[in-house]
């Protein structure tokens, strides 16, 4: 139970802190303010809320198949609401009210479901005393690892924020092709979309169900079995970020500011 | 607007095209959770054929059916029924279990080349 625990809150609520770790590097204090911080927070809580109370009712509708729509319209919105984020990032412009109450949202949302899927498990145990302490010391060690792991990710964000911000970019956009292709399994799952054939499989170098492959495919977007679709997606993604990013001719002529904007 | 015989053709292909897709129906298999365990715990489907695997939660806890080989996560509440889509897969075992009590809701899907109902 407690090994089951530590890896469920690793699996779930580590991409919440890998997002996290990337909003305050790009998005924390130039886009977002401490209030807008705490607006996200209390739409976190509300979108927790209002999914567990829901959750059952929402997963009967489009014939079963109203969670896997529902969190790939999410999944999307936050894509371009970070995609258009970074470029407001790059070129040092002011954010309007309404592009950052697509950001605050948008997150808000994501954070929501994956802390949602974590709490239906923690409240499917905390029920009985038999499992409560397991898993209330299992989810503190998956807290520990998360903060931890956190903190050495952003330190490394940081360092090529100043040292390396072309690699920060090419980090952030390997980051978002990973999350938009993701969104192409739920939408198989419930037979929206076709699966294709698969291009390759490296699970016996990193196993998607290994420590290192849940990082990864946080991280990165890495499964170990990628379809033809998934791999078109996923370059697709780095062929927009870089038309909407790196290819303006902006870039050419001035340097990447490490503090946001361009000198 | 229908114009020539070579438009009208078209749209009749067209229409039957879609009602062959609307009337081939995926096969259905039926996988039961009680007790935290998957019956059967294994599963035979088609190789290169896409199949719908319906799974019922017969316990009163909820579970999540899971499977890194097959790219698959459900949620599956308690007393109620949910699917999935899943192939076309080549040959090969697929595994899955339950992400609430992996050491119990284990299972195998076994795709095979020359399957026969």
């Amino acid at each position: 139970m407690l090994i089951n625990t530590v890896i469920l809150f690793v699996k779930d609520v580590l991409p919440v802190f890998i997002m996290l770790s990337f909003i305050s590097m790009f998005h924390i204090p130039q886009l977002m303010t401490r209030r807008d911080v705490i607006l996200l927070l209390l739409l976190t809580l509300a979108g927790m809320w209002l999914l567990n109370s829901h959750i059952e009712s929402l997963s009967e509708l489009f014939d079963g198949g109203g969670l896997e729509l529902l969190y790939t319209v999410i999944d999307v919105a936050v894509y371009f609401a970070l995609l258009m984020s970074c470029i407001i990032f790059i070129s040092a412009k002011p954010i309007n009210i309404v592009q950052k109450l697509i950001l605050i949202v948008s997150i808000a949302g994501y954070i929501a479901i994956n802390l949602s899927e974590f709490f239906l498990y923690f409240s499917t145990f905390l029920v009985s005393s038999q499992t409560l302490v397991s898993t209330l010391v299992g989810a503190s060690f998956g807290l520990g690892i998360c903060v931890s792991f956190t903190a050495l990710f952003a330190l490394t964000l940081n360092s090529l924020r100043r040292n390396r911000p072309i690699v920060l970019l090419l980090v952030w956009a390997l980051y978002l092709a990973g999350f938009l292709a993701q969104t192409l399994y739920q939408l198989q799952q419930i037979d929206v979309l076709n699966s294709g054939r698969v291009l390759w499989n490296s699970s016996q170098w990193v196993a998607d169900s290994s420590e290192y492959g849940y990082l990864l495919k946080a991280m990165f977007g890495y499964v170990s079995t990628p379809t033809t679709e998934y791999a078109v997606v996923y370059l697709l993604s780095l062929i927009l970020f870089a038309a909407v990013i790196v290819l303006p001719r902006k870039l050419s002529r001035a340097k990447l500011n490490p503090m946001g904007g361009l000198q | 607007m229908v114009r020539t015989n070579k438009d009208r053709f078209f749209l009749v292909s067209l229409l039957m095209l879609i009602s062959a897709s609307l009337s081939a129906k995926t096969k259905e298999y039926y996988l039961t959770l009680q007790n935290h365990v998957f019956v059967p715990s294994e599963i035979v489907i088609p190789a290169n054929t896409k199949v719908k695997l319906v799974i019922v939660n017969k316990d009163d806890t909820m579970e999540e059916f899971d499977s890194f080989d097959l790219n698959r996560e459900k949620v599956l509440f308690p007393g109620k029924k949910g699917h999935i889509f899943i192939g076309p897969l080549p040959a090969g075992r697929y595994e899955y279990f339950g992400e609430y009590f992996p050491n119990t809701a284990r299972g195998t899907i076994v795709v095979e080349a020359n399957h026969v109902d």
